[in-house]
């Protein structure tokens, strides 16, 4: 496994990276790479657990009038519901464990008295039932979800209740609803981009909670520290936002905060002025990219607040509609700022989505020929990354932000929505000129709570007594797990001291790689989090550059 | 994830319909065979 880590995706150490990138010359095809990729677009979807999506991969009902879907007979193990394996035993089959029919979720598992009448066994979401209510997914709560590792109380601290969709199965009109998954009638397109390239089944969020902590650490690896608040503590210096920012050690100390939840990025014109927003100390992975002149950007559904949507919404309200059947639990704007990671720094921030200069522009950090900054600062909206493809300008390294409604994330989008965000990005590159260098990474912010059967390994602990659950009141320190032991001390903030509230990892999520060079029809075992896709970038294109390294989560994962 | 080994003459491409997911059109790579590779640990 350790070798094979080095051959995979995030560690191309075994590559010898040479010369940098070319400062006259931001091309990049001819920016020198550890591998053959020259561009990487990461599509970060919305809330999706591994099981909810993949729990019977590949193995669909095909049920009649439900697009079909046929596995090739050589797909490979993966550890899902249907098939548990064991990380812990070198993914060997788990005998005698039915996760479908006597789950710990329930009526006869160890948490039916707790879960009540939301106690569920996992159950089939047909395509007819793409929109469903949102689950929880605030850190507290799914930490207490897993149950100091038996996994067992989904319903009780993350379920909520539908309709819709309406049943059967009756359990989605109770808490149980959280037990619910799709198969490849539903999810289809990620099923057939697994039957072709390379599916992850080790993949987790760096830390528990929901978007924006997922967001950072995709873009940074550290959610403590901030350079600048608004709304955040009260004038006797508590926390305002619990669910949202978490105290790092037990002093309350203002300089050791971290961001647990969802608090908008400060100053952004779309953010919410009577909610807590923040700015991040330290740097990101735009930063470093910058520094060696490799272009990239951010690409982000709702992102031009000039443009005017086929409804009449416009600016930080523009709003499209969903097109699955049914009716939403609400219609999110286009345009989300606590997803929008590079506007949590200052650095990398367009706060008022001033647009590019050009599309020659896209990725570039000064106006093309000129020693200008662009207006973007390499932030831009999601069209402006097809016109890039078309007049091929794709940058180096690209992360996509669908629209609100093509995300993913339950209650104002869903699954077939996002199959046509996906598809549309994959089919546009597979038909540009730029395919044979690329690959596209499609992971996920964090599971919305949605149930999945596997403890993930406890790299980073925490002891916060307001936010952790894991393992008992105010402790995330979970042991040994995946031949690694728990670290006695949490690893350090952005100023340098130990920090709470990174309890990591948190939720088993999907990661595919779709590229030519990806393996075909794989399930890839290593063990991968959100800030794996950073480490492949300094690998790739940094020469292996690891900047606060000490401060990452994903030390743990270097130090093997 | 990746074979870096691969020639690549001829990238793999896999177009689907936006749709329903469902396959519109494979493009195998000269590497490719049907088998699928190998699952690794």
């Amino acid at each position: 496994m350790k070798n094979e880590l080095k051959l995979t995706l995030f560690a191309a150490t075994f590559l010898v990276a040479t010369a940098g990138a070319l400062a006259d010359d931001q091309d990049p095809s001819h920016v020198r790479t550890a591998t053959p990729i020259k561009h990487l677009v990461v599509i970060f979807q919305e809330n999706v657990s591994y099981d909810h999506y993949f729990g019977t991969y590949p193995n669909a009902l095909n049920l009649p009038g439900e697009t079909p879907f046929h596995a090739s007979p050589k797909t490979p193990k993966n550890n899902n519901l249907i098939a548990p394996l064991d990380p812990n035993n070198n993914f060997a089959p788990l005998a005698g464990v039915d996760l479908i029919n006597n789950n710990p979720n329930g009526p006869t598992g160890s948490g039916a008295a707790q879960n009540g009448a939301g106690a569920a066994n996992p159950f089939r979401l047909s395509p007819a039932q793409a929109l469903t209510a949102d689950q929880g997914h605030n850190e507290s709560p799914e930490e207490s979800a897993y149950d100091n590792g038996k996994m067992d109380l989904f319903p009780k601290f993350v379920g909520t209740a539908g309709p819709p969709p309406n049943s059967p199965p009756g359990a989605v009109t109770t808490k149980g609803l959280v037990m619910g998954y799709y198969d490849g009638n539903t999810v289809t397109a990620l099923w057939n981009y697994a039957q072709h390239f390379a599916l992850s089944d080790n993949n987790y969020t760096t830390q528990f909670g929901p978007s924006t902590p997922g967001a950072i650490n995709l873009i940074s690896g550290q959610t403590n520290g901030f350079a600048a608040t608004q709304n955040v503590f009260d004038a006797t210096g508590k926390l305002l936002h619990g669910t949202h920012e978490a105290f790092g050690d037990a002093s309350n100390s203002a300089s050791n905060v971290t961001e647990i939840g969802d608090g908008d990025p400060l100053g952004d014109v779309c953010s919410n002025p009577t909610l807590d927003q923040v700015q991040m100390a330290g740097r990101n992975i735009g930063d470093l990219l910058n520094d060696r002149g490799i272009t990239w950007g951010s690409f982000m559904g709702g992102f031009d607040l000039s443009v005017v949507n086929a409804n009449g919404t416009t600016g930080c309200a523009r709003l499209t509609n969903p097109t699955a059947p049914g009716t939403f639990a609400f219609n999110s704007v286009d345009y989300i700022p606590h997803h929008a990671w590079f506007q949590y720094y200052k650095s990398t921030s367009n706060s008022t989505h001033a647009r590019p200069s050009s599309v020659a522009a896209i990725g570039q950090t000064n106006i093309p020929h000129t020693k200008t900054p662009d207006p973007a600062n390499h932030n831009y909206d999601i069209n402006d990354f097809f016109a890039a493809l078309k007049a091929g300008n794709l940058p180096a390294v690209s992360f996509l932000k669908a629209a609100a409604f093509e995300d993913g994330h339950a209650g104002y989008s869903d699954p077939l929505d996002e199959q046509h965000f996906v598809v549309r990005v994959i089919n546009a590159l597979q038909k540009s000129d730029a395919w044979a260098e690329t690959a596209v990474i499609v992971l996920y912010d964090d599971s919305d709570g949605w149930y999945d059967h596997q403890m993930p390994p406890v790299v980073n602990p925490s002891f916060n007594p307001v936010v952790d659950t894991l393992n008992g009141p105010g402790v995330c320190n979970h042991g040994v797990q995946q031949g690694r032991m728990t670290r006695a001390t949490p690893l350090n903030g952005a100023f340098g001291q130990p920090a709470w509230g990174r309890c990591g990892y948190g939720t088993r999520m999907p990661l595919l790689v779709v590229s030519p060079w990806a393996k075909k029809n794989h399930i890839d075992h290593t063990l991968t989090d959100q800030t794996s896709v950073l480490r492949f970038i300094e690998d790739n294109w940094l020469r292996h550059h690891r900047w606060h390294v000490e401060q990452h989560v994903r030390l743990r994962a270097e130090e093997r | 994830m990746f074979d870096f080994e691969r020639k690549n003459d001829e990238p793999r491409k896999l177009f689907l319909d936006e749709a329903t997911g469902a396959i519109v059109k494979v493009v195998a790579s000269h590497d490719d065979d049907d088998q699928g590779d190998d699952n690794q640990h």
